[in-house]
């Protein structure tokens, strides 16, 4: 039961992080930093989740910088949409 | 400025492109999916050759990269991404995502002609220009300030030193 319950939590933990990243991306196009169509589908489909540490993933879609262990960083979402265009 | 982001790196279906700096991979995957889409024929493909000189990251960066379906798309080397990587150029597009002193000449020389190179040049640490240099077909350089960014210093050869 209990194994039930928390498969559950798992999947209701990533619907919400898909949310979150559908929602930071539809702002970055609100703010016309997003234009490109095939450029906000890429961004889409690669999340920044599956690029960070278990410990940073939950702020995966706040559009900062994050470190990435190694004392270096990952690119805030806005910054890499600017070099994409 | 708008006009001017627009116009930053002009990817296109089969570009091959060098990143110096993989970090934990997220821009190569990014990049793999505009130059070689799911849906183009694997024959049009373009691939990302990603240098990142921290052995644990490049681990990381490969690791994330095979996770997310991109290892087809994406090749992760461990070494000194300031010389570039002359095994596979000259390349369509060149990005470096750390600030450099000045613009490596290595990577200057591995850009095909039209080619777009994209990088932060300035102080470490602190705020650099994001230089946007385009070598055109008659061999002139055309280069651009596209504004202030802020990034992890650039290591290695042309790196800065401390």
């Amino acid at each position: 039961m209990l194994k039930a319950y928390s498969a559950l939590f798992f999947i209701w933990c990533y619907s919400l992080e898909k949310q979150d990243w559908e929602r930071l991306i539809n702002n970055l196009i609100r703010e016309g930093v997003l234009r490109t169509p095939k450029v906000i589908k890429a961004m889409r489909s690669v999340p920044r989740t599956n690029f960070l540490t278990k410990d940073m993933q939950s702020y995966s879609a706040a559009d900062t910088p994050l470190p990435v262990g190694f004392g270096q960083t990952i690119s805030a979402p806005h910054s890499l949409a600017f070099w994409l265009g | 400025m708008v006009s001017i982001m627009n116009e930053a790196l002009q990817l296109e279906v089969g570009h091959k492109v060098l990143e110096v700096g993989a970090g934990s991979g997220w821009h190569a995957a990014t990049i793999a999916e505009l130059i070689a889409p799911s849906e183009a024929p694997r024959s049009e493909w373009g691939h990302v050759y990603t240098v990142e000189i921290i052995q644990g990251l490049a681990e990381f960066a490969r690791k994330n990269i095979m996770k997310a379906g991109y290892g087809d798309r994406v090749t992760i080397i461990c070494s000194d991404g300031s010389l570039g990587y002359p095994e596979k150029a000259p390349y369509d597009r060149i990005l470096v995502t750390a600030a450099a002193p000045e613009v490596p000449k290595p990577l200057f020389e591995q850009l095909k002609p039209c080619g777009i190179l994209l990088i932060p040049v300035g102080s470490p640490h602190l705020f650099q220009s994001l230089i946007k240099i385009t070598k055109q077909a008659n061999g002139k350089i055309r280069e651009e300030n596209l504004g202030g960014v802020a990034f992890v210093p650039l290591t290695g050869q042309y790196g800065h030193k401390f």
